[in-house]
């Protein structure tokens, strides 16, 4: 019966259906849900943790994995904040720190489609080095850039015509994303290898140029959320962005990326940053216990995933 | 004499399909029936009913004058049955022994006793008239041993009924022969009784006393073998007239298309050479493991070659790698379709264009209006019946699956095509459909064809010339209209 | 042929390397041992830091040897035998777990040598333990606010990692305070110490409490303080005048303090240079030194406490502590 009904509804119902719901019910449980600056910060927390998600469905769809994220956001926050400190303009510092991301993600392409280790331990590795080297370029404490860092407040703190800057970051990469996915031979390829990679080889798709091609975009996006931080909280912190890694993998797959590779799209892993971020922001505005918020925050990922997967099974 | 096993009005539905209507089926102890019909017939649902792993919606089953009520597997093995699938369900890591007597190794003193474990192990190989080393690990073991291995874990148990599924889909024709050997032996001395699943209809009246057809979940025809003929069991199967299993060829041979000498392989190849002209079909053949999937693939670039020299139309070049292969107009169907040849999740678009993006382009995008175009005229054209251009791969039975496979090679411009077992596991009807469109691009397109078959048959019914592999070397080049399936036999096995 | 040159090279490297290692050993030096937990805080490597140059300063009889478990406590064990074997004479140590480093303590406590716990005490009763603590700051920093709001008014409680001690006990400290008074907590978090969640949890509960709503905000770092700061500023309620209370004494948040931005930050010691100065007092058998440090209390199991007080910085008194608290400061360099 609830398998008939699951198999005619198309693909991402199960979650655009989760976010009718999430959206009615937050609106019944707190009167400043719907509140025009409310929506403003939800959607700039869509943008700061849904750049990420849009990395990792990356990776993903390869049936990759990268741990390494959080680590790289905290090594380009570290690496920007100091920059800023020694008085580097923000044209030289904001390039140079999306090169030290595809960088970082471009040691893990390598590692894992040259040499071939596996990803998860490849980029667990890297996690692991990253964080070290933050730790490292900021003695263990925060990095202030004091005075220099006003300037730079505008890209993650800042607003254009009325609607906080990050969004418009996450519009781009969305954007972008979207047509490299649906309309690029390369990302044709991105599929086709997550799909399988041999049959990917045979038709003559070069398999670790593009499984390296991920990791890099992985790493930029992952260092470009960096500096968002690093502008948002004006300091760059080694220790900031644990687990963020996990959350980005939580909106992808909320947003219906299989980690069996393949099968994800851009807007999917939208729709996975919006239910996270709603869930966040409804249970702060309803005052729900710090303990009790991290019970529902689980309970919801499995049900939203439970929905899309159920759909699909059933096809 | 009592039946060994009565199925009887058996039905079974799953949501929105009747698998099974009102099927009686029965085995007397000794006897070998088989049991054939097209994908999705219902074949597999009987067996599955049969092992415990589904239950009826209707009707009884009696093994040996008793009523089974509510089987399970465990209790359908405790009564003697075994099933033996397609795919073996072995574990690799394990020996031989241990998969014999799996879940029932003799103890002593609350430890396995090895040596008795081992000698009872090689009495039931003994007895089955194979040789292996009952303390060889599976894994090591060639598919033909691990397929005798499970016989033997079935007579271990005291199996009275063994039902096979698509043994001889992964074996050569001396393993077939060993195979067949083991079974008339085991219904003739010790009356187990046998129920016999094949695609290979030759094999059905090689081997059975009687046969059972299922078409659309339900019993067509139930007799003896001796009294039915092949074109009447295909009619059966289908439930029209096929014509003739092959279809006609009026080849039409050009220049050389491909020419190999010499190709060397570190494991496998020895100096193989062969020749391919516009517009023909040439077969290779050659037992499990002479090296045909080896050399298709080295050809066209897809595993390293150690030396040998390949000339493509006349230009000698280096291949090397797929990509290069494709540029070169080559296309290889691999062995394994859904995992080397298809994208089982992508849509039937997705896999028809995934070699062929360069058409699509333009102004660096691809153009979703273009590619609807070209597939829709590739679907038409290679008649591939699937309900449209974005459904799964996956979905489509699997003849049409490869009939994906070849679109992608057409779309690609491919010119010399090198088909590894391009009708494994396809219907007897969608063999003929593939064998049709291999002859129309053979002769209508004018594309060289390399087809590598374990199925002699189909060899000498399809193509012009036929070459014949022995642990990797071309051991002979045979017109395949004059041939005899002995003469290529005699070049194939060991002399 | 390059391949041997650099493995050569490697090797000389290796070797050097582990010399350098080796401590400069002379008879008449007094060999410190201070095993350190772990290097990715502020607190902690300032901690090192000033311990170490004090020494160098101001003890020309104290090798100070310091090793660094990064954050492995089964590192910090191997540290401490390994500054065993080197005849150290006392042992500062700043553990990572309080719970696995006390069987070896015990040895070391066996052994004869003096040994002082830094900032955090241990579950073994050890010479001398030497620390803020927690409680006190909370119930200051609560006290602060009770005064600062007339006794009544909202206050918004950012946490750090309920996992660890000081989040407790520093929540516990305030929550005494304020018992009794009008002053109710309205919002509450664990944001462990992140300021970005810090960040997010205000910006919503902005959200929740319209202005006039929330009198202050107290969090359990600077860190954190920081967060709010940002989300009161980006929001456009800076003028309510929202108090914005942290702790630690952050150089940077003492900076924020005297600028007006956060009201007020306690100090929480970095025990530096108290902890060489207790050390090198301890192997000198030097009691008017220990007692110069602060507060000592004796316990029946034989062991001695200092407690290291609390500092209130606000706005009257920010000036005099630039430079002096811990943590990264682009105008103290």
């Amino acid at each position: 019966m609830m398998g008939a009904f699951m198999k005619n509804l198309p693909r991402g119902a199960g979650l655009a259906g989760a976010l009718v719901v999430l959206i009615v019910a937050a609106s019944f449980i707190s009167p400043h849900f719907l509140n025009p600056i409310n929506i403003l910060n939800v959607l700039r927390q869509v943008a700061l943790y849904g750049i990420l998600g849009v990395g990792m469905t990356f990776v993903i769809l390869t049936k990759g994995i990268d741990l390494s994220f959080g680590s790289t956001v905290a090594l380009t926050g570290v690496a920007g904040a100091l920059l800023l400190e020694q008085g580097v303009p923000i044209a030289l510092m904001v390039p140079a720190c999306l090169a030290l991301g595809v960088a970082i993600g471009a040691a893990n392409g390598f590692g894992v489609s040259y040499w071939r280790i596996p990803a998860f331990i490849a980029t667990l590795g890297t996690m692991v080095m990253v964080r070290g080297f933050a730790l490292m370029l900021a003695d263990g404490g925060t990095v202030n850039p004091g005075r220099h860092a006003d300037t730079f407040f505008f890209l993650g703190g800042g607003y254009l015509f009325g609607v906080p800057t990050p969004i418009y970051v996450f519009a781009v990469v969305c954007a972008v994303a979207a047509i490299v996915l649906g309309y690029t031979p390369f990302g044709r390829a991105i599929y086709a290898v997550g799909s399988s990679e041999e049959a990917a080889r045979l038709s003559g798709i070069n398999v670790p140029l593009v499984t390296f091609g991920v990791y890099a975009i992985g790493g930029f996006l992952a260092a470009l959320s960096g500096l968002i931080f690093l502008s948002r909280l004006s300091v760059g912190d080694p220790n900031s962005g644990l687990g963020l890694e996990l959350e980005a993998i939580t909106i992808a797959v909320i947003g219906g990326t299989s980690l069996f590779g393949g099968e994800g799209t851009v807007l999917g892993t939208i729709g996975g940053a919006m239910v996270l971020a709603i869930i966040a922001n409804v249970l702060n505005l309803a005052g729900v216990s710090p303990f009790s918020q991290q019970v529902v925050k689980g309970a919801i990922i499995i049900l939203a995933v439970l929905l899309e997967t159920g759909r699909r099974s059933n096809k | 004499m009592t039946a060994a096993l009565k199925l009887e009005h058996i039905s079974k539905s799953f949501p929105g399909v009747r698998a099974l209507a009102d099927v009686s089926f029965s085995l007397r102890p000794g006897e070998i029936r088989a049991l054939v019909g097209e994908n999705g017939a219902g074949k597999s649902t009987l067996m599955k009913i049969l092992s415990g792993a589904y239950s009826a919606d209707e009707g009884r089953i009696e093994l040996f004058g008793e009523h089974v009520v509510d089987p399970t597997p465990a209790s359908m093995i405790g009564r003697g049955v075994a099933v033996i699938y397609q795919e073996l369900a072995q574990a690799p890591h394990l020996t031989v022994t241990e998969n014999v007597l799996m879940g029932r190794l003799p103890m002593r003193a609350g430890l396995v006793d090895w040596p008795r474990a081992h000698r009872t192990t090689a009495e039931v190989i003994t007895r089955l008239g194979f040789e292996v080393d009952p303390r060889a690990r599976i894994g090591d073991l060639s598919v033909a041993k691990r397929q005798m291995v499970e016989i033997a874990k079935a007579i271990a148990r005291n199996a009275r009924i063994i039902v096979l599924d698509e043994p001889s889909a992964v074996l050569a024709q001396a393993e077939i022969d060993q195979l067949f050997l083991i079974i008339r032996q085991l219904a003739a001395e010790d009356g187990v009784a046998f129920a016999y699943i094949s695609h290979r209809l030759r094999e059905v009246f090689e081997i059975s006393d009687t046969v059972t057809i299922l078409r659309d979940g339900k019993v067509v025809h139930d007799g003896p073998s001796a009294a039915m003929t092949t074109d009447g069991l295909i009619r059966s199967m289908v439930g029209r007239e096929v014509g003739d299993v092959f279809p006609t060829r009026h080849p039409r041979i050009g220049a050389e298309a491909l020419a190999a000498t010499g190709l060397t392989t570190r494991t496998m190849l020895k100096n193989a050479g062969i020749t391919l002209r516009q517009g023909e079909i040439v077969g290779l053949f050659g037992l499990a493991g002479a090296g045909r999937t080896e050399l298709l693939r080295a050809i066209y670039g897809a595993d390293p070659v150690e030396s040998g020299e390949l000339r493509v139309k006349g230009r000698t070049v280096t291949t090397g790698s797929p990509r290069r292969g494709i540029a070169l107009g080559l296309g290889l169907v691999p062995e394994d379709r859904k995992t080397e040849g298809l994208f089982l999740i992508q849509s039937v678009g997705f896999n028809i264009m995934s070699a062929s993006l360069g058409r699509i382009l333009r102004r660096g995008l691809l153009s979703s209006l273009l590619e609807k175009q070209i597939v829709r005229g590739l679907i038409d054209r290679l008649h591939i019946k699937t309900p449209n251009a974005a459904t799964a791969a996956q979905n489509l039975s699997g003849g049409n699956q490869q009939k994906c496979v070849l679109a992608r090679l057409v779309s690609a411009g491919c010119e010399i095509l090198l088909a590894d077992e391009p009708t494994r596991g396809v219907d007897v009807g969608a063999k003929r459909e593939i064998y049709d469109l291999l002859v129309e691009l053979a002769e209508s397109r004018g594309l060289a064809i390399l087809m590598a078959s374990s199925e002699l048959p189909e060899i000498l019914g399809l193509c012009d010339r036929v070459y014949v592999l022995r642990e990797g070397e071309v051991t002979a080049e045979l017109d395949a209209r004059r041939t005899t399936e002995e003469e290529v036999m005699h070049f194939a096995a060991l002399h | 042929m390059s391949k041997l040159i650099g493995r050569t090279v490697a090797l000389f490297a290796g070797i050097a390397l582990v010399y350098s290692a080796l401590p400069a050993m002379s008879a008449d030096q007094i060999v410190i041992g201070f095993s350190q937990a772990s290097s990715n805080s502020a607190h902690r490597n300032t901690m090192t830091k000033r311990n170490q140059s004090y020494a160098a300063e101001n003890f020309k009889d104290v090798k100070l040897v310091v090793t660094n478990a990064e954050g492995k406590s089964a590192k910090q064990i191997s540290d401490v035998e390994s500054l065993m074997v080197q005849g150290m004479k006392v042992l500062m140590i700043s553990a990572q777990d309080s719970a696995a480093i006390a069987p070896t303590i015990k040895q070391v406590m066996a052994a004869g040598i003096p040994v002082v716990t830094l900032e955090r005490s241990l579950d073994t009763p050890v010479t001398l333990h030497v620390g803020p603590h927690n409680k006190p700051i909370g119930k200051l920093a609560g006290k602060f606010i009770v005064e600062k709001l007339g006794g009544k008014g909202n206050v918004v409680e950012i946490k750090g990692d309920p996992a660890v001690a000081p989040a407790v006990e520093r929540h516990d400290g305030f929550a005494e305070a304020i018992a009794g008074t009008a002053i109710k907590v309205i919002a509450e978090t664990h944001a462990d110490w992140d300021q970005e969640k810090a960040l997010k949890f205000m910006e919503d509960t902005l959200q929740r409490f319209p202005a006039g709503q929330i009198q202050a905000v107290f969090t359990h770092n600077d860190n954190m303080a920081f967060g709010a700061l940002r989300a009161i500023q980006a929001a456009g309620r800076a003028k309510e005048g929202i108090l914005i209370i942290g702790i630690d004494g952050e150089n940077a948040a003492i900076r924020s303090v005297d600028k007006g931005d956060l009201t007020a930050t306690f100090t929480y010691s970095t025990v530096a240079p108290e902890g060489v100065i207790a050390a090198h007092a301890l192997a000198t058998k030097d009691t008017a030194a220990l007692e110069k440090l602060g507060t000592l209390t004796k316990k029946p199991d034989g062991s001695m406490e200092i407690e290291i007080a609390s500092n209130m910085i606000t706005k009257a008194n920010a000036t005099q502590f630039f430079c002096k608290g811990f943590g990264d400061d682009p105008e103290c360099k």
